[in-house]
């Protein structure tokens, strides 16, 4: 038989528990619509039993713990999935700005300033010593010449401009290491004491979501609330609540990634900054490789051929286009005409104005195989298909990793998120658990009077 | 307890949203520009054959512009021989007129001068020229061919060459565009100015006169043989100008198949995304936003 004041002191517990999970259902309620939010449940057990003589009473209920309810397997297949949506859209962004610079689809492409310029040399052929239509052949070769200018260019800036976005990532993915270095210590030290670290495990969370759509990164549990996040191949981002600060320097005209010293580029495989680094340094050099291959070997063949044959004056023809560097590098973005007198125009074999066998001779290179064995046009449209392609098969993977996300956001919300409807139940259940403790109390404060009254 | 359900169904509402515009996006793409494909990612190896397809096409407008251009050449080529013809049928007139016995030696003087005005009219005829450039002079378009030269047994001097210009007017296929001078006037077994030279110098010295005309008409059958080559050329250009407007045709209703709208289906595809979008927003107007809270006071 326990005093009427242990009864109280049972309400009073009550009372105090049923408050606390009423402030937990509140609380989650608040956060229906944060981002990250894993929905908390209170923890309520029975408080230890006393012994009274023969007797094992209860002594109410506390409330022990707040958990947050979240599956960790989830949330890191999340990660994971997050890193190849941020390198596939950041693929995309760059590349269809390159598909903007090739657009055929359009009659304004490279291939029509190809086309044109062996037009013109067909027209020539048909009126050999025409000098408005050997103006129309240096023209229409300053315009091919020009197109590949434009087009080398136009890739070098982007590449340029991914330059700058690789600092920003960069940047962003320092700021973000701090954050979850903090965090870390933060979460262990509570939980060294015992203590749930509910709303910093969240917001640690999140920063690990917004670093996996930076870049690729591992993360493991390193004990006592701690994680450790790496890059996937093994470079160290954040250790215990110290992290890494990633540096960017200048390699061979391209902001490089250093951690402690070391060049990590070629390692960060995902994520946003593996989706530039990927346009940067492999598919616009791959373009502009074919680029230059196409402007050298054209340049070289043409000059060949026209230097067999002889101009107006009847003198040998010498170069039509400036000789391309050695071994093509960078032949598109400085490929020019030589010739500005149309009557330099090599067109005739038998060194007479009406012959035009050199011009047939220029022509013919169109149907053969100087691009590596490839016809020009051929070679082009190779190129073209391959820029397409790289485009249409990252779009498809982007939209099939956008429904997985989709699935797996959905999976998390199911386990974690807030629903109202729950919500309710609970704060009618609490409710009426406080209100009915709160009738303890005041059934035992009668009964006090009572006993009071009685010694009277 | 059984699974827990998603309580928060605005992620599935917005991408779906999402998913609809985008095919409203692409539909109306496609009825504006009546391509399907826009860019070279909507289907790359289309767009790399429409590359290929479309040089062709450019190739073959350049082919028909040449052919056009041709033909203005070769026919005034040819009515410039015709014209040949009619004055070498005046010749032989006058050779025949000249043998007759009953002419006076200053009969045949005067004789001798109208060849000889004819024979101008030859010279001129052979140093035609088109556009600036000599048309019977070779490759040597910019030298006048036929010169009047004393020391020649003819009387005329070529200076042309004996090059033929060819010129590729269909995939493959060439024409010569020209015939030296040469081969038509100075051939060494029927040279047309040495002939009406010998002409005009037998009916000057009134001996050799049939034997003359008998030269003339040589060279008269030879050049009626040779003009064939003009003629026969225009044919050509005739046929090659009807096949390349059919293969033009063919290539360009290929482009078509190739990266052309169905507008039909295109529009269909427009009015389902469009409806779709709308059951979209009008579901999610019904089931959205309601919950317990609503129904406790």
């Amino acid at each position: 038989m326990s005093s009427l004041f242990g009864t109280l002191s049972i309400a009073l517990r009550s009372l105090l528990a049923q408050q606390g999970a009423l402030d937990v259902t509140g609380n989650n309620i608040a956060n229906v619509n944060t981002r990250g939010y894993a929905r908390q449940r209170p923890i309520l057990n029975e408080t230890p039993p006393v012994r009274i003589g023969s007797l094992v009473l209860g002594t109410g209920v506390s409330l022990d713990k707040v958990e947050g309810i979240r599956d960790r397997i989830l949330e890191l297949r999340i990660h994971q999935e997050t890193q190849r949506d941020g390198e596939l859209e950041a693929f995309l962004r760059a590349m269809h700005q390159v598909e903007a610079a090739f657009n055929e689809a359009k009659d304004v492409g490279l291939g029509n300033l190809l086309d044109n310029f062996f037009n013109n040399l067909l027209q020539l052929s048909t009126d050999p010593s025409s000098l408005p239509l050997r103006q129309g052949v240096l023209a229409a070769a300053e315009d091919l010449a020009n197109g590949f200018n434009r087009r080398a260019e136009s890739l070098a800036g982007l590449q340029s401009s991914l330059n700058l976005e690789v600092t920003q990532a960069v940047g962003d993915i320092n700021k973000l290491t701090a954050e979850i270095a903090d965090l870390n210590r933060r979460v262990s030290g509570l939980e060294a004491i015992g203590k749930d670290a509910l709303s910093f495990e969240d917001r640690r969370t999140n920063l690990i979501r917004d670093l996996s759509k930076l870049v690729d990164i591992a993360v493991i549990d390193a004990g006592g609330g701690s994680l450790t996040i790496t890059t996937s191949n093994g470079t160290a981002l954040v250790v215990g609540d110290t992290h890494v600060e990633l540096q960017t320097q200048i390699v061979a005209g391209f902001q490089n990634i250093f951690a402690q010293g070391a060049d990590i580029t070629a390692t960060i495989t995902s994520g946003q900054l593996g989706g530039q680094l990927e346009v940067r340094d492999q598919t616009i050099p791959s373009i502009l490789a074919d680029l230059d291959s196409l402007a050298a070997d054209l340049a070289n063949s043409v000059n060949a051929v026209h230097a067999a044959g002889f101009d107006l004056t009847g003198t040998a023809g010498g170069d039509f286009f400036v000789p391309p560097p050695g071994g093509g590098v960078g032949a598109a973005g400085v490929l020019a005409v030589a010739l500005t007198d149309p009557a330099l125009v090599a067109a005739s074999l038998d060194g007479q104005p009406g012959d035009n066998a050199n011009l047939l001779a220029l022509i013919d290179l169109r149907d053969q195989g100087i691009i590596g064995g490839q016809r020009p046009t051929e070679f082009y449209s190779g190129l073209i298909f391959r820029i397409g392609d790289d485009i249409a098969n990252a779009s498809a993977d982007s939209e099939a990793q956008g429904l997985v996300l989709r699935q797996l956001a959905n999976q998390r919300s199911s386990i974690s998120g807030v629903s109202l409807d729950e919500e309710a139940v609970n704060l009618i259940r609490f409710q009426r658990a406080f209100e009915a403790s709160a009738r303890v109390v005041s059934v035992v404060d009668e009964l006090t009077q009572t006993v009071i009254n009685m010694a009277r | 307890m059984a699974l827990r359900i998603n309580p928060d169904t605005s992620g599935d509402l917005l991408a779906a949203l999402a998913r609809t515009t985008k095919q409203e996006n692409k539909a109306l793409a496609e009825l504006a520009s009546g391509r399907r494909v826009n860019f070279i990612s909507d289907d790359p190896a289309a767009a790399s054959a429409m590359v290929i397809n479309r040089s062709e096409v450019r190739a073959m407008d350049q082919f028909l512009r040449n052919v056009t251009g041709l033909r203005a050449l070769l026919q005034i080529a040819d009515s410039a021989l015709n014209s040949v013809v009619l004055a070498m049928t005046r010749v032989i007139q006058l050779g025949v007129e000249g043998a007759n016995g009953t002419l006076t030696p200053d009969n045949r003087l005067a004789v001798a001068a109208e060849v000889q005005g004819v024979q101008e009219q030859l010279l001129s005829l052979a140093n035609l020229t088109f556009q600036g450039k000599f048309v019977f002079a070779g490759t040597a378009v910019t030298t006048q061919p036929f010169v009047l030269d004393g020391g020649a047994p003819s009387g005329v001097r070529y200076d042309g060459n004996a090059n033929v210009t060819t010129v590729e007017i269909a995939n493959g296929e060439t024409i010569e565009m020209n015939l030296p001078g040469d081969a038509i006037f100075s051939d060494p077994a029927a040279d047309l100015f040495l002939a009406v030279n010998d002409l005009i110098v037998a009916l000057q010295t009134s001996t050799g006169i049939p034997a003359a005309v008998a030269g003339v008409e040589a060279a008269f059958d030879h050049v009626n043989l040779v003009r064939g080559f003009y003629g026969s050329a225009l044919n050509r250009i005739d046929s090659t100008e009807f096949f390349l407007g059919r293969e033009i045709l063919e290539l360009s209703r290929l482009e078509e198949g190739l990266v052309g709208a169905d507008l039909a289906e295109t529009a269909t595809n427009l009015i389902g995304a469009q409806n779709a979008r709308d059951a979209i927003l009008a579901a999610a107007s019904r089931i959205s936003g309601n919950s317990l809270l609503d129904f406790l006071r």
